[in-house]
């Protein structure tokens, strides 16, 4: 024989030619690890995507849509309260910038963020026990002064509970929630709502609401400054006054006044012809309470023509349907009243103009005056607040001024309308937010820095490819005839949960990665791992990755980027070979070790199939009973 | 003396500079009136792109009895066309110690790429020398993958990857200065005998005048570090620290 | 485009013109004449076919003779060779393609490697026994499995029966003239065989050498234009290869049989003949290396020949008595030059780069032939015989130092170990 007296190196052995373990397995691409083609390796790398950039509190809107997608309703409801401690407010009142940032306009509509977060809102209010209570830390003992119970006074609370705070709020008038409810008619907010979210807000404990407490009368500058560290949230609530003939009449009122007056619950009436003066959102709430409960109509005269409205598009359309008239470039020249009581107005025609501040400077055009009849002249032309009990270098024009984190001076922070003017109850929320990151950072002796700049997620930056056109979800309204006649009727109505998860599965993911496993499908060399869930849902296995990039070409959402291999810089992390073909020495020992392996196994199953005993399949050795 | 050049480079995309690099030193060996062999790839697949491939040149004073190696076995001069290369294998298999002569394309500085080599791999350089071929070569095309090559020069010059003859002229691109550098690094070969192989001459002087190196043969403790400045003016009295011992071990007589 | 060379008119007799170069092919060859060119074996298989003006050139790649192909299709693109180049879907179209050029009178020249050879293999028994002398440059690779590029003769040696002329090459120079030569040899009317021009892959296809550039007259002179005397041809219709009654078998057979040993004049012809054209002498069919006074001999074939003479130096210079006897053909086998060639020898080893499982000497291919050859001389060698570069690997001076070794040992004991031995798997 030949083969007598010949010996084959261990180093060397390889029984069956072809048989190797694959290089799916573990195994296997360590005997193949061709990692060391690639130039380029992918990495995930999640960046902001445009709602969330877009939004004050800095809401984890991808993350939640997805959580929705999944039918994961508390990890949704859990995830937005990490930013924002009041999304059932929210998901019924925000001017939603997240939609208006949306990359998905580009593709078809933006998504029905604000829907899907009033969902999850209720949703999370509907709950026996609050989720968010067993996750805070023990309080630390130190409590902080708040002024104002409206949304950045009550986010500013939150986040500071969050980090182990307890806060006092000084509130002015009888009812927490400052404009939420002062400002805001309950056919957009309905009372329960808003007294719901702020109970789950005082249930946490270490939040305690003082209402009646008026600053500058009830507690004083020094008082405030007396706590270790002071928010100051007390909003805009003095309306502005407007200089003209015979204003002070009887039914003239502002519509601040009257729409708190309202909110209160407090006995207030509306004649049936209501001209209300103004261009922007306080009007058109106004206008709208105004019809409800007088039960005729309105007008809002504007210095804006019908472009510069300053009203949400959705409400614009949803007061016209309420029979809400707009008469826009019209200025008020002069009230007209019989025994003290309004009876008409004159206005004229006339422009917005701009002094050099910025501020309004209508410009009347002469001779165009004429007679309007109404009973009831709302005034909403902006608001200010009552300052004058602070020392006069912090304040301006009625606001407080502040440096670029809101920091007044010492200890003491500033946020909301009472500093940037009439402004949204998400940027409320978001002032309230950083006020207590930067108010734990200062009781903490760090420094205050500014928000690092985010990576947005530009639309082009997406494989749009992947996303097939889908209409948005818009939620429904109750009648207009309906709205008409009660204070009390929603005016939009809820998604379903059917709806909620349907919209929340047309978001684009933007930069961030989702799991949709596109990249674990189309790697050709099973690199895109998923077992592990690190950086994101995968791992890439760098030793057997050959850099191909297909798996970036084809992210849908643009997370995964290449990144040179020479920019890695650990000596460590190095797929290096011994030789062009063998990863190290004894490699094919090994691939030889895994093919008896198969062997035996095989010769072990012939031998234990061949000592069962004939048809049955039963085992050979039978119970000792029945040997007997 | 004998030397053993060994090329490292990537399949397809860079096959041709690593084929010009041996068939350069190779040629100029010959001329030289050595003896000399320049061998293509055969072990490494080098039809796949991207995957490591070498080409080999080996010469010296007497004849080479086992011609038929695939793989130059003791390689003291050694050339990564590109510097991934680096991180991807031990490309100093079989070198002697403090033999090697390594010639890395790249722009990044020496120690930064000397970061990712065991110290097993450094004990064998005698030199480590980065020149930044691509910066020195006459540029044609901006693609970084295919260096100064167009897609069409790389379609007929599959065929020359295949074993077919030469299409395109021998000694362009990021060849030329890596011929440079290795050929003044080395100092073995006079570099008007190399650069009279090179189609690309001028690009060939400008690697020769411009790499930078890390002497490991230096006397004391830490190697040496020089730049291009101390590099303008190669030539063999500058560079005698740098050539390695042949030694009986280069034999490749495998007994 | 082109070309089945068919000069004049539709009717009569057929009249084969001679083969015509293209003006820039004319101007390339003119130039190169006298030249030394630094080639591979597949470069110089490409311009041996250039040479020989080749009518029909049929291609499927596979590694590693692909070079071959790749550096024939420049040619016909850069119009340097007039010839039909066809790309088939597969190597038994390859060769049916080439079989067909050559059946309507078309030097046809087609190739392959490694398990592209055995996929044609249907091919071969039908294209001798049709006597269309085609040719066939093989470079040598080892059948799967394992995915392998290096050269292992079993590929071309599986198709040993089958009727063809095989030989091999030992550098680029000779595959060169090898091309030329089988040519001539096939092409004789008194052969008409197919043929097979081996060389190794890697160890020749590519590794370059100096190969020396004839004028085109020179091979025009030694290699005159192909005439099939029986072609597939309108004017003249003729049937090939018809089904016939079995008792047409045996005769059929006997002349095929006939057809390879009248080969063996041809042959030592040719190679005559090819030495006087262009001054390059090589044995009709047995290299014999140092084998004048030599105790033992290594019997070989192909590139590994190059080492094993470089190894046989310092043999003889430490006083082995060692000689080396290469094949430059193995079909028709050359059982007498060879038994002339190793007259005296008293051991005998032959050197299998090739895998003939389970066969007599439970080895490799070589040695069965090499020994019956041996069993009717005079005197009988020893024989033994030894496998090595399986896979295409290395075989280096000190396996063949070690293959003496053995050689020595069975002469003092009087037998050998084994029939067949495995170089570096045992002491």
């Amino acid at each position: 024989m030949s083969v007598r007296g010949t010996r084959i190196p261990p180093h060397l052995q390889l029984p069956i030619a072809g048989v190797t373990p694959p290089p799916t397995e573990k195994d296997g691409q360590r005997l193949f690890p061709t990692g060391n083609f690639r130039f380029y390796r992918p990495v995930y790398r999640d960046k902001t995507p445009p709602c969330n950039n877009a939004c004050p509190t800095g809401e984890q809107i991808q993350k939640y849509l997805d959580y929705v997608k999944h039918e994961r309703y508390l990890d949704g409801y859990v995830t937005i309260m990490q930013d924002n401690p009041m999304p059932s407010v929210t998901g019924r009142v925000c001017y939603h910038p997240c939609e208006t940032a949306c990359n998905r306009a580009a593709h078809d509509e933006p998504i029905g963020i604000r829907s899907v977060e009033r969902f999850l809102g209720d949703y999370g209010l509907a709950l026996p026990e609050d989720p968010i209570k067993g996750t805070l830390p023990p309080l630390n003992g130190t409590t902080v002064a708040i002024v104002g119970s409206g949304p950045a006074g009550l986010a500013c609370a939150y986040h500071l509970r969050r980090r182990g705070y307890s806060s006092v709020i000084f509130e002015a008038l009888e009812k927490p929630g400052g404009m939420l409810r002062a400002g805001i008619p309950a056919w957009h907010l309905p009372e329960q709502i808003l007294d719901a979210e702020i109970t789950k807000l005082t249930r946490l404990g270490g939040i305690d609401i003082r209402c009646g407490m008026r600053a500058g009368q009830d507690i004083s500058w020094g008082e405030l400054r007396s706590y270790p560290a002071t928010f100051l949230a007390l909003g805009q609530d003095v309306g502005r006054r407007l200089p003209v003939e015979g204003i002070e009449a009887r039914g003239v009122m502002g519509a601040l006044e009257f729409l708190r007056e309202a909110g209160l619950g407090r006995p207030i009436k509306a004649g049936r012809q209501v001209l209300v003066i103004g261009g922007g959102n306080t009007a058109s709430d106004a206008a709208r309470s105004a019809v409800r409960l007088g039960g005729g109509e309105a007008i809002i005269a504007s210095l804006e023509s019908a472009g510069e409205l300053l009203i949400v598009p959705e409400d614009l359309e949803q007061a016209r349907d309420e029979g809400v008239a707009f008469a826009p470039n019209t200025s008020l020249v002069k009230v007209l009243s019989r025994d003290g009581q309004v009876t008409g107005a004159v206005v004229c025609d006339a422009r917005l103009g701009k002094d050099a501040q910025g501020g309004v400077r209508p410009e009347l055009v002469p001779g165009t005056e004429r007679e309007v009849p109404c009973d009831t002249i709302l005034i909403a032309i902006g608001q200010v607040q009552q300052l004058d009990w602070l020392p006069d270098h912090l304040s301006e024009r009625g606001v407080i001024t502040a440096d670029q984190h809101g920091r007044v001076e010492g200890n003491v922070f500033v946020g909301g309308d009472v500093m940037r003017g009439p402004s949204m109850v998400v940027d409320a929320l978001g002032d309230g937010k950083r006020a207590a990151r930067d108010i734990d950072r200062v009781l903490t002796a760090q420094a205050l820095e500014p928000e690092p700049e985010p990576e947005v997620m530009p639309y082009e930056g997406l494989n749009a490819a992947y996303f097939r056109h889908a209409p948005r979800t818009e939620a429904l309204l109750t009648p207009a005839g309906e709205r008409r006649r009660s204070q009390k009727v929603e005016v939009t109505l809820a998604y379903s949960r059917e709806q909620a998860v349907a919209e929340s599965d047309r978001c684009m993911s933007c930069g961030v990665c989702n799991g949709c496993d596109n990249c674990y499908i189309v790697c050709p060399d099973v690199s895109v791992m998923r077992d592990t869930r690190e950086n994101g849902h995968y791992t890439i296995r760098t030793t057997y990755c050959k850099g191909c990039l297909v798996c970036v070409q084809e992210c849908p959402t643009g997370c995964l980027e290449k990144v040179p291999e020479m920019d890695f810089e650990d000596p460590a992390d190095v797929t290096r070979m011994e030789t062009a073909f063998a990863p190290y020495d004894g490699a094919h020992a090994e691939q030889s070790a895994f093919t008896r392996q198969l062997i035996e196994e095989t010769i072990a199953e012939y031998d234990a199939a061949r000592t069962a005993p004939a048809g049955n399949g039963k085992p050979a050795a039978q119970p000792n009973g029945d040997a007997g | 003396m004998y030397h053993e050049l060994t090329v490292w480079s990537r399949g397809i995309i860079m096959d041709k500079e690593a084929r010009d690099v041996s068939s350069c030193i190779a040629a100029a060996a010959r001329a030289l009136g050595y003896y000399a062999d320049n061998v293509s790839d055969y072990v490494d697949d080098p039809d796949r792109t991207n995957c490591l491939v070498r080409r080999y040149a080996r010469f010296g004073d007497s004849p080479i009895v086992d011609r038929f190696v695939y793989e130059n076995p003791h390689p003291d001069w050694v050339v990564l066309v590109e510097e991934t290369i680096i991180k991807a294998v031990n490309f100093l298999r079989g070198t002697p110690e403090r033999g090697g002569v390594v010639v890395v394309n790249s722009v990044r500085d020496p120690d930064y790429l000397l970061k990712f080599l065991p110290d097993e791999m450094k004990a064998k350089m005698a030199k480590f020398v980065v020149v930044d071929a691509v910066g020195l070569a006459e540029q044609r095309d901006r693609s970084p993958w295919m260096f100064v090559r167009n897609l069409s020069e790389l379609a007929l010059d599959r065929m020359s990857t295949e074993g077919a003859e030469e299409r395109l002229a021998i000694g362009m691109g990021i060849a030329a200065p890596l011929i440079g550098a290795l050929t003044a690094a080395t100092g073995e070969l006079p570099i008007d005998a190399v650069a009279d192989q090179v189609a690309d001459r001028d690009a060939m002087l400008r690697g020769a005048a411009k790499y930078a190196v890390v002497d490991f043969t230096a006397a004391a403790g830490e190697p040496a570090r020089a730049n291009g400045e101390q590099a303008e003016e190669p030539g063999p009295d500058g560079e005698a620290a740098s050539v390695p011992a042949t030694p009986a071990a280069h034999s490749t007589s495998a007994g | 485009m082109t070309t089945v060379h068919v000069d004049g008119a539709w009717a009569g007799e057929p009249n084969y013109g001679p083969g015509s170069r293209t003006p820039d092919g004319e101007q390339m060859l003119a130039g190169l004449a006298g030249t030394r060119k630094r080639l591979n074996g597949c470069a110089a298989a490409a311009y041996a076919a250039l040479y020989a003006n080749v009518d029909v050139i049929t291609a499927y790649p596979i590694r590693p003779y692909t070079a071959i192909m790749m550096n024939l299709s420049q040619f016909v693109a850069d119009g340097i060779l007039d010839a039909e180049y066809f790309v088939a879907d597969g190597e038994h179209a390859q060769l049916s393609a080439a079989f067909g050029a050559g059946s309507c009178g078309a030097r046809a020249f087609t190739g392959s490697s490694g398990v592209g050879v055995t996929y044609a293999y249907e091919m071969y028994s039908i294209i001798s026994g049709a006597r269309i002398p085609i040719q066939m440059s093989i470079a040598d690779r080892t059948l799967d499995p394992p995915g392998d590029f290096g050269s292992e003769h079993t590929d071309a040696l599986c198709t040993r029966d089958m009727g063809w002329l095989m030989g091999w090459a030992a550098t680029p120079q000779e595959v060169f003239d090898k091309t030329l030569i089988a040519y001539a040899i096939g092409e004789d009317p008194r052969v008409l065989l197919p043929q097979m021009v081996v060389q190794d892959g890697y160890f020749v296809s590519h590794i370059a050498g100096e190969v020396e550039m004839p004028a085109a007259g020179q091979v025009d002179a030694y290699l005159p234009p192909y005439r099939l005397p029986f072609p597939l041809d309108p004017r003249r219709p003729v049937s090939h290869g018809p089904q016939i009654h079995p008792s047409q078998g045996p005769p059929l057979q006997l002349e095929r049989a006939r057809a390879m040993e009248d080969a063996i004049p041809v042959i030592r012809e040719k190679t005559d003949e090819f030495a006087v054209a262009f001054g390059r002498h090589y044995p009709h069919f047995v290299e014999e290396y140092m084998l004048d006074d030599a105790d033992i001999a290594l019997v070989i074939s192909g590139g590994h020949s190059v080492t094993c003479r470089a190894a046989i130096r310092p043999l003889r210079e430490r006083g082995v008595k060692i000689g080396m006897a290469r094949l430059l053909w193995i079909r028709p086998f050359p059982s007498e030059d060879l038994r002339a060639a190793l007259r005296g020898v008293k051991a005998v080893g032959v050197v299998e780069t090739n895998l003939g499982l389970g066969g007599s000497t439970y080895g490799g291919i070589l040695a069965p032939d090499v020994t019956t050859a041996l069993y009717y001389a005079q005197t009988r060698p020893l024989v033994t015989s030894f496998m090595a570069g399986l896979g295409g690997e290395t075989v280096p001076a000190a396996e063949f130092e070690w293959m003496a070794g053995k050689l020595t040992q069975a002469l003092e004991q009087g037998h050998v170990e084994k029939a067949a031995h495995w170089v570096g798997f045992e002491e």
